[in-house]
Order: C-alpha cells, then sequence, then structure tokens
C-alpha cells in the first residue's frame, strides 16, 4: 500500500512539474502575432492583397508582413514574386509597368479571384486603424541601380515618416548593408536581416549592428533551442503553418511570429 | 416478278429497320450530387434531372450552389456566392462518357476605392465527363472542366462527383 502511495505521489509530482514546465515555455505575452502576407497562403485571399491584410487585422493578428516592391514610376506596391507570370495575369517584372498599367491586372491563384495587386499606401491607410505592427519584406533593393535605388530608398522612407504615430515598423531584407543606411536615418524601427543560414546571417547582422533576425521555420528549427530562447537581439520566422510548428516557435520565445494559421495561434495564445 | 422483288425487298429491309431501331424510352431521374473541385473552386452541392432519351444517350441539367467564405474581410456575414448550371449528354450503359457546358454565377466580396463591393459575374465553361454507376442508385463523375474566370484566364480544373440518384 505504501508503495503505490509513493508511486502515486511521484506521478503527482511529475504531473504538476511537467505542466509547469510547458506553461513557462510559452510566454505568450511576449509573441505577436502577425499574418503572413496577410491570412497567410492557404486563404481564399491572395498573399499581399487588400482583402487579406483587412482580413488578418479583423481575425486579431497584431501585424501583418508585407513584401514590398517598386513600379517603374515609383509607386511601392504589396507583391511576393520575383515575376508577375506564376499569380497574376500580368507577366513580367513589376519595375516594368507603371501603376496605372499594373492596377489592371488580377490575381490567378484559382478560377473566379477577382483581386487585384495593390500599393504599399493602400494597405497603410486601411489598416492603421489597428495601429498594427507591419513587418516590410523588402524583396528587392536595387543595388545595381543607383536611380532606382535612390528611388526605392526615398519612397519607402516617406511612408516610415508618415505613418510614424500609427504604425510599428519592422523591415527586413537580405541586405545588410542597406539596412543600416535605413537604421541610420530612422533609428526607432527594428532592422533585421533575412538569411538561409543561421550562423553566417548572425554574423552579418552583428558586423552592420542590426536588431536582428528574420528566418524561415525550417532553418530556425535547426538551431540550438537555448541559443534562440536566450538570444540578446530580435528574431523573426515564417512559413509556421501547422499549429505544431505555431507551438515549437513559441516555445524558443520568438517575437514576432509570421504565422499562416492566425486562429490556430490565437487559440494557442488565448487570445 | 420485278414488282414481287420489291415487294420482298421491301419487307426484308422495312424488318430490318424496325429491328435495328433502338427502344425508345424517356426515363427521367433525379439525383443529389456532392462535388469536389469542379465548376465552383473547391465545393458544390446541386440537384440534377437526367433524362434517358434513347438507349445509351442521357442528358442531364444541373444547378448547384458554393461558397467557401461565408464572412468578408470585416468578419461580417457577406459570402462569397457560387451558382453553377450544366448541361451534359453522354453515351454509355453503366460507364458513360460525355461533354458538358454551362456557367457558374459568381458572387465576389472586395474593397475597390476605398469602398467594400460584392460583384456579380457569369463564368461559362465546358467539361469532358466520365461517369459511373454503382448498382443504379450511385454513381461517381469524373470530370476535366475549363473555366473561364472573371480575371480572364482559362484554368484547367478537375471535379469529382458522388450522387445519389432516386
Amino acid at each position: 500500500m505504501a508503495r503505490i502511495n509513493l508511486c502515486l505521489g511521484f506521478l503527482i509530482i511529475l504531473f504538476l512539474f511537467g505542466s509547469s514546465c510547458i506553461k513557462s515555455d510559452f510566454s505568450p505575452n511576449d509573441a505577436y502575432i502577425i499574418g503572413h502576407g496577410g491570412m497567410g497562403i492557404s486563404s481564399m485571399y491572395p498573399m499581399n492583397s487588400l482583402e487579406s491584410f483587412i482580413k488578418a487585422m479583423n481575425e486579431g493578428a497584431d501585424g501583418v508582413e508585407i513584401d514590398v516592391q517598386m513600379t517603374k514610376d515609383g509607386v511601392l506596391v504589396a507583391y511576393h514574386d520575383e515575376v508577375l507570370d506564376d499569380r497574376s495575369t500580368a507577366k513580367g517584372l513589376i519595375e516594368n509597368y507603371t501603376w496605372e498599367e499594373l492596377k489592371i491586372y488580377k490575381y490567378t491563384n484559382y478560377p473566379y479571384l477577382d483581386y487585384s495587386i495593390v500599393r504599399l499606401e493602400d494597405v497603410l491607410e486601411e489598416i492603421k486603424i489597428f495601429k498594427p505592427i507591419i513587418i516590410l519584406d523588402i524583396k528587392k533593393t536595387y543595388r545595381d541601380e543607383e536611380y532606382y535605388q535612390s528611388l526605392f530608398y526615398r519612397e519607402l522612407s516617406k511612408f516610415l515618416i508618415n505613418y510614424k504615430g500609427y504604425i510599428q515598423f519592422i523591415v527586413e531584407s537580405k541586405n545588410a548593408k542597406w539596412l543600416r543606411y535605413l537604421k541610420n536615418d530612422n533609428e526607432d524601427i527594428i532592422t533585421l536581416l533575412y538569411g538561409l543560414e543561421f550562423e553566417k546571417t548572425k554574423e552579418e547582422m552583428y558586423t552592420y549592428s542590426l536588431d536582428g533576425l528574420a528566418l524561415e521555420w525550417k532553418t530556425l528549427e535547426k538551431v540550438n533551442k537555448e541559443e534562440i530562447k536566450n538570444a540578446e537581439y530580435v528574431i523573426s520566422t515564417f512559413n509556421l503553418h501547422s499549429l505544431e510548428q505555431n507551438k515549437k516557435a513559441l516555445k524558443r520565445n520568438i517575437p514576432y511570429l509570421q504565422t499562416e494559421n492566425i486562429k490556430g495561434l490565437k487559440q494557442i495564445l488565448n487570445r | 416478278m420485278f414488282q414481287k422483288v420489291s415487294i420482298l425487298f421491301l419487307s426484308i429491309f422495312s424488318f430490318k429497320v424496325q429491328a435495328n431501331e433502338p427502344k425508345r424510352t424517356f426515363q427521367n431521374k433525379q439525383a443529389i450530387a456532392f462535388t469536389a473541385m469542379g465548376p465552383a473552386t473547391w465545393w458544390s452541392i446541386a440537384i440534377e434531372n437526367d433524362l434517358q432519351w434513347v438507349d445509351h444517350w442521357n442528358f442531364s441539367s444541373k444547378i448547384g450552389i458554393s461558397s467557401h467564405q461565408f464572412k468578408d474581410f470585416h468578419n461580417k456575414w457577406n459570402p462569397n456566392l457560387q451558382l453553377p448550371i450544366k448541361l451534359s449528354v453522354r453515351y454509355g450503359k453503366n460507364h458513360q462518357f460525355g461533354i458538358g457546358f454551362g456557367g457558374t454565377t459568381t458572387r465576389v466580396v472586395k474593397f475597390l476605392h476605398n469602398t467594400k463591393l460584392s460583384t456579380w459575374s457569369f463564368n461559362p465553361f465546358i467539361s469532358v465527363d466520365y461517369r459511373f454507376y454503382l448498382k443504379k442508385q450511385f454513381y461517381l463523375n469524373t470530370a476535366i472542366y475549363f473555366i473561364y474566370s472573371p480575371n480572364q484566364k482559362i484554368y484547367l480544373w478537375p471535379g469529382l462527383t458522388f450522387a445519389w440518384v432516386f
């Protein structure tokens, strides 16, 4: 009988200890729900469409990630791919179109879609009432074309200044040097360096004194858990599809979760 | 003599024509069909009227409904709707091959020039069908649809239908 009591007591302690471990790992208050391209890739709204961003904010996300590119006449638009062919009725590169030409084209993910490519300005105007966190994923910094490089920088800086009171901006790019310039001019924004390899990207981030890293979940998952949990720099991760991936990212105390599953992440966080 | 031969020939010929003429059966059946993918993007439920006109020739008309989004981007009840109609002709008894044509009336809720709008459009399609009857009460229908979408693109889209015939 005494042995049974002992076993039972041990099991209770194990249960309490185990559950408290899981709770303390979660740290829900530190995590921000960021809709990846709005509602994510599996939504019926195309990624980076205005409808997708508005829906994400109304679903309860803290912010959204927007992929930014520029047209020939210097208008910043939200679009993911380098070429337009795969997801829209247009063909070629965005920089070959003026905004007037580009705005007539539609997304083509499924039949019967009737959603258009949208300007960054229109997105920010519509969602600024939510006071969101916006991660601007800079797809191209036009490093080989001086005119476009300065035009892009100037146009982007306008948004960072004009929406300062409404939006907390985080800018991610794979161009560390460019991010450093941007940080020099806009101290209050968070700059994240995007890369494919953890160690190499981290080293470059330190070299240019940037704020942190933006890494795909499958890259980050392979990195030592403790290193991520105790990191003194900001981390953002993307391509979080399943509930399990969202849970794992939360357990690593990653503050900015660019999720494909806003509802699921909200449930995990009890929000 | 010639008259006799002619009468004999005509009577044989008429007998042969009569023997070859298929039995006319105007059988009319209804079915409730559930389609995965198909003319309404992801799913649709439809009622079908199937007319077996001559042996092995089948004509059917189908009307369905679907929605993959009941709430709009402001989380208000405002569904995107798809209402496919389809006419098809098929040949065969238990295994039927055929073609169909029709269109999907679509309602899309979107944001344009700072205004929430709902737009309606009619999008034609044609299909190539293969139908297989299971015990006369159920059938499976596989089809490839060529859908002309409002974004002016033609989609090659599959569809699998399971139906209960009554």
